[in-house]
């Protein structure tokens, strides 16, 4: 009888506190509510209807709450920026360099690093990498996707390798597009100006029954030629682009969701190399040191959720890759496949995912004797898992835990740990930590490059000899972060950080023929891990909705280098190339206002710092982009653009061992229109 | 004995995951009721009125909109401050914007007080517009779309940005 009169008593006990329990939840659910509709009132007309009824929460959750310096562009940013290619969308984000070489070459890092091969950035488009193996970055000019399909870029800096993998060092970029379900009936764009010459595409959406729906979308570019260094002379570095898009998504069931996307790009792009000519074959004369290829992707995403609250992800990609210079050609075929799982709550604080992935990578190269890459194929097997915990420790402390073990065709086993920390006091402020371990791979162009050329005004040959023992970069990076969400229409984003790169690259002279038979004088180079790099630095940003019709966003940045090189050793290019070539201070600043219902007019001004690169110094510039945009008619857009106004032309960058003809940037006028049918 | 006891336990446990559940699905509705919250206030900045006065946001019939509304109590629209009245047994001569739970409500008398009294007339229920109501929310394709009888929009003598009706869909 006792037993059971407590049981009953205790039964009571437990149901009394599950329902005051439960009335508290109710009563704190309305604050927050309210609270997180509070949060979407100072979002202009444009961002306010662009928003996607299920993945708001997720969206506006995104950023806030996680534990790195994470920053989003959306397509309202990318419209009003009036830019047109995927680099200039960049400069935007704090932390990001982004360098013009010439009207198809870019230079964009995060934090540091910048280089025509800047080789410590991840990017994805749809979580497909568009990272080149041959030179661990990305060939911007060869990415030409119509902006009108993206529905926003994050942007990560810091690494993240335990989740995105090796070469995912300095920063992580995913560049989402549209759902086709968001694109449905037409859209015809176009435009031309004095340096974009041309561009225009169409895009159309249908809907194949209630759940499934198809788009496509054909775009094409045309670009002027650069100026050289005395603003004089045309460099020759003109080129056109063409591509064509599928996008194929389909809700199969309240649990499945399958995505399908095809993209085939061809490019041509011309190049310019003084001095260069043979009266005998190859008979190569200036003008044929151009890049002309094509690629073609297709990639698949399938999305289960299961009734128990697992969630399971698999990706896959197919990738060729083909181009031709005067001096290579390269065809590659790349196979991905990615696994995902996500568990339910366990213990009810610990949220674990893990996964596997797998890339194959075949190529093969028709060398000559100016370039080369040996061996002339080879084939890569990369294959890696990972594991993440995400634990809370209190209600408002949060500790994630990841690693990813992966295996390597060209170094081995790799591992890539990081522990963050997110503590959220209150609603106006989030503080973060985190220290992480990641790998640069060494590219297939380290391993195997043979790069054999005169020196433009010498006669002097250069031989860049490959290094199959090359190791990964590692690097280990302290971050510390802040944001603080002043007002709901005002916040400021913080990050430090502190990275120690060890076994950085670097190339030295390491042999001399004085006098060969055929060429005269050679010299030899090779790369190795021959240095050792610190980088710290600062980035800010600040957002501020003044009201629904004008929207200011600032970000600075700033990065110092400490190099630890030996300085008896004849080093070939810059042994300070970090500290050199990249600006110590960038700042951007952007107002987006509307002057009337139908008026638009935003202004972009930007700083970089001086540069010193090939032992020629850039300036610091100064930078101004204005657009006004008009809306004359319900589905009609038109704008017009004025890019670079402060200057009749600057240069950004140089690369004069791949690009000897360095160009300048030049001011320039675009009219662009948009029409919805 | 222990039993009835672990029956209890077996019974809280899984009310506790039907109410996880819920607020599992909830949260897609959630988002659909705090975006249109927050259209409500861009109607106010976007509609012009015979004459300037605050604007003053009233519901009318059940809707799941009474939770979100009081967000925007106070907000500024033309630096006069916003007021949100959810007392349904007040007279609807001083609201600017009324909004409708139930489609019932739309009566042939209240569209003519909305006539005389130059009140915008916004609904999420289905064929409001083309009964005469004047701005509709539609959830299609997982977004919220605008559906607008501009006719009934002219006959209050309001005039509806030409931004705003961009984004819909313009019954004449």
């Amino acid at each position: 009888m006792f037993f059971s009169d407590v049981c009953s008593k205790t039964s009571l006990l437990i149901l009394s506190l599950f329902l005051t329990h439960q009335n508290a939840l109710a009563i704190e659910t309305t604050q927050d509510e309210l609270q997180s509709t509070s949060e979407l009132l100072p979002l202009s007309w444009e961002e306010l209807t662009d928003l996607d009824v299920s993945s708001l929460a997720r969206q506006a959750q995104s950023v806030k709450n996680s534990p790195a310096a994470a920053f989003v562009i959306t397509a309202e940013d990318i419209r009003r920026s009036g830019v047109t290619s995927l680099p200039e969308v960049l400069r935007m984000v704090p932390g990001i360099d982004v360098a013009k070489i010439n009207a198809w070459n870019w230079a964009v890092s995060a934090r540091g690093f910048n280089d025509l091969y800047a080789n410590k950035l991840q990017v994805m488009i749809d979580g497909r990498s568009i990272y080149d193996p041959l030179v661990s970055g990305v060939y911007w000019g060869q990415h030409n996707p119509a902006l009108q399909d993206i529905e926003r870029i994050e942007v990560l800096r810091g690494p993240s390798g335990s989740l995105w993998g090796a070469n995912a060092v300095n920063g992580t970029i995913n560049i989402v597009t549209r759902s086709a379900r968001d694109t449905q009936g037409g859209l015809l764009f176009g435009g031309g100006g004095s340096e974009e010459q041309g561009f225009g595409g169409v895009r159309y959406g249908a809907k194949l029954s209630d759940s499934t729906y198809l788009r496509g979308t054909l775009n094409a570019i045309s670009r002027d030629a650069s100026v050289d260094l005395l603003g004089e002379q045309d460099t020759h570095d003109n080129g056109n682009a063409e591509s064509a898009n599928f996008r194929f998504d389909s809700q199969l069931s309240t649990n499945d969701q399958l995505m399908v996307e095809a993209n085939v790009s061809r490019y041509r792009q011309h190049g310019y190399f003084i001095g260069v000519t043979s009266p005998e074959p190859p008979l190569w004369q200036n003008n044929d040191f151009g890049r002309d290829g094509i690629t073609g992707s297709l990639q698949g995403s399938w999305k289960h959720q299961t009734d128990n609250g697992h969630r399971w992800n698999i990706n896959t990609s197919f990738m060729q890759t083909n181009w031709l210079l005067a001096m290579n050609e390269m065809s590659r075929s790349q196979y991905v496949v990615d696994f995902q799982h996500n568990l339910p709550p366990i213990f009810s604080d610990h949220q674990l995912m893990w996964g596997l992935n797998y890339q194959y990578i075949n190529d093969h190269f028709d060398n000559s004797l100016t370039l080369g890459f040996e061996p002339d194929q080879l084939t890569q097997h990369n294959a890696g898992i990972f594991l993440q915990d995400q634990v809370d420790l209190l209600e408002n402390l949060k500790l994630t835990l990841g690693n990813r073990v992966e295996h390597f065709t060209f170094t081995g086993w790799e591992t890539e740990p990081n522990a963050r920390l997110l503590w959220t006091p209150d609603k106006q402020h989030s503080l973060w930590a985190a220290i992480s371990r990641a790998v640069v791979l060494p590219n297939r162009a380290q391993h195997g490059i043979n790069l054999f050329k005169p020196i433009p005004g010498y006669t002097t040959f250069f031989d860049a000899k490959a290094n199959p023992d090359m190791k990964t970069e590692n690097l280990l990076a302290y971050e510390l972060g802040w944001r603080w969400q002043i007002a709901n229409n005002l916040d400021v984003d913080t990050a430090l950080f502190y990275n120690i790169y060890d076994r950085m690259q670097g190339t030295q002279f390491t042999g001399v023929i004085e006098k060969d038979p055929v060429f005269g004088a050679i010299r030899q180079a090779t790369v190795s891990n021959y240095r050792r790099v610190e980088s710290y630095g600062l980035e800010m940003s600040l957002n501020y909705r003044v009201s629904h019709d004008w929207r200011l966003q600032t970000s600075y940045s700033t990065i110092h280098f400490d190099t630890t090189y030996d300085k008896n050793k004849p080093w070939f290019r810059d042994e300070l190339t970090e500290e050199h070539a990249n600006p110590q201070h960038s700042v951007s600043l952007r107002s987006l206002l509307n002057l009337t219902d139908e008026i638009e007019l935003d202004t972009w001004g930007r700083y970089v710092d001086e540069l010193y690169i090939d032992y020629r110094n850039i300036p610091a510039y100064f930078t101004l982009d204005v657009r006004l945009g008009w809306h004359p008619h319900k589905d009609l857009q038109l704008s017009f653009s004025a890019q670079n106004l402060l200057d009749n032309h600057h240069p950004e960058f140089s690369d004069d061992l791949y690009i000897p003809t360095a160009s300048q940037i030049q001011r320039g006028y675009l009219a662009q229109f948009s029409w919805r049918f | 004995m222990l039993k009835p006891l672990l029956k209890l336990f077996l019974f809280c446990v899984s009310l506790c995951l039907y109410g996880q559940c819920l607020a599992e699905q909830n949260d897609v509705g959630k988002s659909e009721y705090q975006l249109k919250t927050v259209y409500l206030l861009h109607f106010a900045e976007l509609t012009e009125w015979p004459e300037v006065s605050p604007t003053s946001i009233c519901l009318l019939g059940k809707s799941p909109l009474e939770a979100y509304l009081p967000a925007l109590q106070g907000q500024k629209v033309n630096n006069m401050a916003l007021s949100v009245i959810l007392d349904q047994q007040q007279s609807i001569e001083n609201c600017q914007i009324l909004v409708l739970g139930e489609l019932n409500l739309l009566t042939k008398d209240l569209l003519q007080q909305a006539k005389t009294q130059h009140i915008l007339l916004v609904s999420d229920t289905e064929n409001f517009a083309a009964q005469g109501g004047m701005i509709q929310f539609s959830l299609r394709d997982n977004k919220l779309k605008l559906v607008v009888n501009l006719n009934s929009v002219k006959q209050a003598n309001l005039k509806l940005s030409s931004k705003l009706l961009r984004m819909a869909e313009i019954l004449e």
